[in-house]
């Protein structure tokens, strides 16, 4: 890994992560992204798509690998001019998607048209706030296009961009989607709808310019009627899977564990377990198991609650430390555990929760042998961490310069083992391969850290003031400044790791880190990062799986 | 004449005409009724093809026109205007003359031109510098008085066409990312700070939008995840309502109406 990011697309700066059909390598020889002119053409290719895809078992949301790999073969198969290459991955994704959006009856779908279809000039039109209002006035395509939908019992959209369809899915509104757009702006959605998992067809328009654009009619009709009779649909109802999660972090709940009903420390660490928190760990787990077993949500078997309980009192407990460690006396809005109850009683409750988490899954009603796993799992991470963490404190305690490598190893060493455990206790509980195992380890370290470098980034940004680089630890804005500094620059990087600076040596980091465009080059590694936890999710043969986790994929990393 | 000279080259203009080349949105009667005014007024004037392929440029010429005294610009909407020399690093003054040729008052332009000054040249026919390049001068400026940095347009252009300020604030980077004819990121703006100067629609046009600033414009459609699930619900169902309305409709034409 170089400090000089990979980016995916050959395009100028933009602030999202690029994760785009579109590659870096022959974007700007090939032009840009082009639909074939003729519709014979654009049905040859489509034949030959599914010629190649026969007998593939694709398991969407497809990730760029598995794009370009088929994309490769239908070009060696077709002879299909390569400028074409991104017209053929909406090919392969819709070609993925297809079983699953016809399962999903007319009435939980949208169709999502662009405002550009109509007639500049003719069009009465007037928009709210979820775009164009069509009159039927006739002028161009979207009436009949929406007459045809709207009788089948789809819910119309027209309107700019594609972030309206993921919403409506994540709410739960509409559970597939039918789109139509120009292939620029396909490109842009397609990393927003990997991450929200959203079952769709897309169609390229025939021009685009954004205005008095073509429709392609005859594939959006296709995929409009598009139907597999009395199939329905449902995706994974990860909402019910928090709501079973949370209630098992309901005090009366947790007071079911004797150590917890009896004794003050036990007290205070059942209050504290109970204290709102985001859950994330313990929903993470439950959510890997729920979408590989297949379970009932309503009905979660014991041992996956005491895996999940396991990872937030273990998680728990390293809270405790940090704050007791960074002296923060507020937690959640409330005091702190050592702010409440001083610093000794704190620590043994951190103590007494590793011991809960432990005990738990040693007491999990399951096979010896998963069990065994399970706690040689949790506590391999535990060790991994601190390992970790003791490697971060040795460079404080004498701080020197640092490579973009060496801060990114510092972070997959101290992030990814915690993310590790939390989606491998889930594997374990639903019994999964040893595939699905080497999937989650490497999302898991990919996903930790671009978590990391997520934190440093919001740490640079939302922060005003002079020390706010934190250079009192490895530093990733740091160290991507330092990779890309005049030679007279980097003595002044130099000096700052891990050091306190003043106001006058602050301003001059921040200098270099606007003149030589840091942020960006570190937005860049991170959608590098999420590019890569995305792609290690290509080998899943579990479908619920693989969206859980592009979504967990976005709800992390942002969209 | 080359494009963007001056008549008289060695004064400061008093007058700036915009000929929109590349577009059709000002009439060709506006546009020659603008150019009679000023010839026949003989004001100091300057005629050049775009205004905003200048602006995206940061033509150092507006500077130097936004320091004239009692200056004059003959263009579109005045709010597309100030924003358009304020991209520039070349602020208007408060009291610059703006007047517009998309409002179908052209004819009254005339009226409205400062009166000419006594070393004025003759009257003479304006010439109007052809100048067009490759490249469409369409992109956003951000009306700063209603820009909320909601960042919202940051977000979801597709062209990296915005990025943020060392202060965090949301700024037009590269212009020329931008894609013809696409006001998207306009139309979601939840301010109505956005402006298109080329856009047919108001106010992405820079017209004045219908609400004082920091109040919702009137076409502002939502950003995912902004809508409280109830109004959501509402939009939707007055969507399925209007659906059932057309269908009723064209059931009636058909002559199948009970």
């Amino acid at each position: 890994m170089s400090g000089a990011p990979q980016t995916l697309s050959g395009r100028a700066a933009t602030d999202a992560p690029d994760l785009r059909y579109g590659e870096a390598a022959g974007r700007t020889a090939r032009g840009p992204v082009t639909v074939p002119g003729e519709a014979s053409e654009r049905e040859r290719l489509a034949a030959a798509t599914d010629a190649c895809l026969r007998g593939q078992a694709l398991v969407p949301p497809l990730v760029m690998p598995e794009l370009r790999r088929h994309a490769d073969a239908v070009i060696a198969a077709t002879g299909c001019d390569p400028a074409f290459r991104e017209y053929l991955y909406v090919l392969i994704n819709n070609a993925a998607w297809r079983p699953v959006v016809a399962a999903v009856p007319y009435e939980r779908r949208t169709l999502l048209l662009p405002p550009c279809l109509r007639a500049s000039g003719k069009c009465p039109a007037r928009f709210d706030k979820l775009g164009l209002l069509c009159e039927r006035c006739g002028s161009c395509e979207i009436c009949a296009l929406s007459d045809e939908a709207e009788a089948l019992g789809y819910t119309v959209l027209v309107a700019e961009g594609t972030g309206v369809v993921a919403d409506l899915v994540s709410r739960g509104v509409a559970d597939a989607a039918i789109g139509v757009s120009c292939m620029p702006a396909l490109e842009r959605a397609f990393p927003h709808m990997v991450t929200g998992a959203v079952p769709g067809l897309a169609v390229p328009l025939l021009t685009d310019g954004c205005r008095d654009t073509r429709p392609d009619t005859a594939p959006i009709r296709e995929a409009v009627r598009l139907r597999a009779p009395g199939a329905d649909w449902r995706p994974l109802d990860l909402a019910k899977t928090r709501e079973a999660v949370n209630a098992w972090f309901q005090e009366a709940q947790l007071r079911r564990f004797p150590g917890i009903a009896r004794t003050q420390i036990g007290a205070i660490a059942g209050e504290w377990l109970a204290r709102a928190g985001k859950r994330w760990r313990p929903f993470l787990t439950t959510a890997v198991y729920t979408a590989l077993s297949g379970a009932d949500v309503a009905a979660l078997p014991d041992h996956v609650r005491h895996a999940a309980l396991a990872v937030e009192c273990i998680h728990k407990a390293s809270l405790i430390y940090d704050d007791v460690q960074d002296n923060d006396a507020v937690r959640y809005g409330l005091p702190a555990v050592h702010a409440a109850h001083g610093t000794p009683l704190a620590l043994t409750v951190s103590l007494y929760l590793l011991g809960l988490g432990y005990r738990l899954l040693a007491d999990a009603p399951a096979p010896a042998a998963m069990r065994a796993a399970m706690l040689s799992l949790a506590a391999d991470g535990h060790c991994r961490l601190c390992h970790g963490q003791g490697a971060e404190l040795a460079w404080v305690r004498a701080p020197g310069p640092l490579g973009v490598e060496q801060v990114l190893d510092f972070f997959a060493r101290k992030t990814a083992p915690s993310f590790d455990v939390v989606f491998r206790l889930g594997a374990l509980c639903a019994g999964a391969d040893p595939e699905v195992h080497d999937v989650l380890r490497r999302y898991s370290e990919a996903l930790g850290v671009a978590y990391q470098i997520r934190d440093d980034l919001e740490d640079f940004t939302e922060d005003g003031d002079a020390d706010d680089i934190r250079m009192q630890r490895p530093s990733i804005v740091l160290a991507v400044a330092a990779a890309h500094a005049a030679p007279s620059e980097r003595d002044v990087i130099a000096a700052a790791w891990g050091r306190g600076l003043d106001a006058h040596k602050a301003a001059a980091i921040r200098g270099i880190i606007a003149a030589r465009d840091v942020e960006r080059k570190t937005r860049d590694l991170l959608g590098d990062y999420k590019q890569r936890a995305l792609d290690a999710l290509a080998p899943l043969r579990n479908g619920d799986l693989k969206m859980a986790l592009c979504r967990v994929v976005g709800k992390v990393l942002g969209p | 004449m080359r494009p963007g000279n001056t008549v008289k080259s060695e004064r400061t203009p008093t007058v700036v005409y915009c000929d929109c080349a590349y577009s059709e949105i000002i009439p060709r009667a506006a546009k020659d009724a603008a150019q009679r005014a000023i010839a026949a007024r003989g004001a100091t004037a300057v005629a050049v093809p775009d205004l905003c392929a200048l602006a995206a440029a940061r033509d150092p010429r507006l500077r130097e026109w936004a320091a004239a005294e009692n200056l004059t610009v003959i263009a579109c909407y005045p709010r597309a205007v100030r924003r358009l020399f304020a991209y520039a690093g070349a602020p208007l003054a408060a009291g610059a003359t703006l007047l517009n040729m998309r409002d179908g008052q052209a004819a009254h332009i005339a009226a409205r031109l400062p009166p000419p000054r006594a070393d004025a040249a003759p009257p003479a026919p304006l010439a109007v510098p052809p100048g067009k390049d490759d490249w469409v001068p369409w992109f956003p400026v951000i009306d700063q008085d209603r820009c909320r940095n909601c960042k919202q347009c940051l977000n979801f252009c597709v062209f990296g066409v915005y990025d943020l300020s060392p202060e965090g604030l949301v700024r037009v980077a590269q212009p020329r990312n931008c894609k013809n004819n696409c006001p998207a990121c306009a139309r979601i703006c939840p301010a109505a700070a956005i402006i298109f100067p080329k856009c047919p629609d108001a106010p992405i046009n820079g017209a004045e939008p219908p609400a004082a600033p920091g109040a919702e414009a009137a076409p502002a459609p939502a950003a995912p995840g902004s809508l409280p699930a109830d109004e959501l619900d509402a939009l939707l169902a007055k969507r399925r309502a209007r659906a059932e309305a057309f269908r009723r409709a064209r059931m009636g034409a058909a002559g199948e109406q009970p």
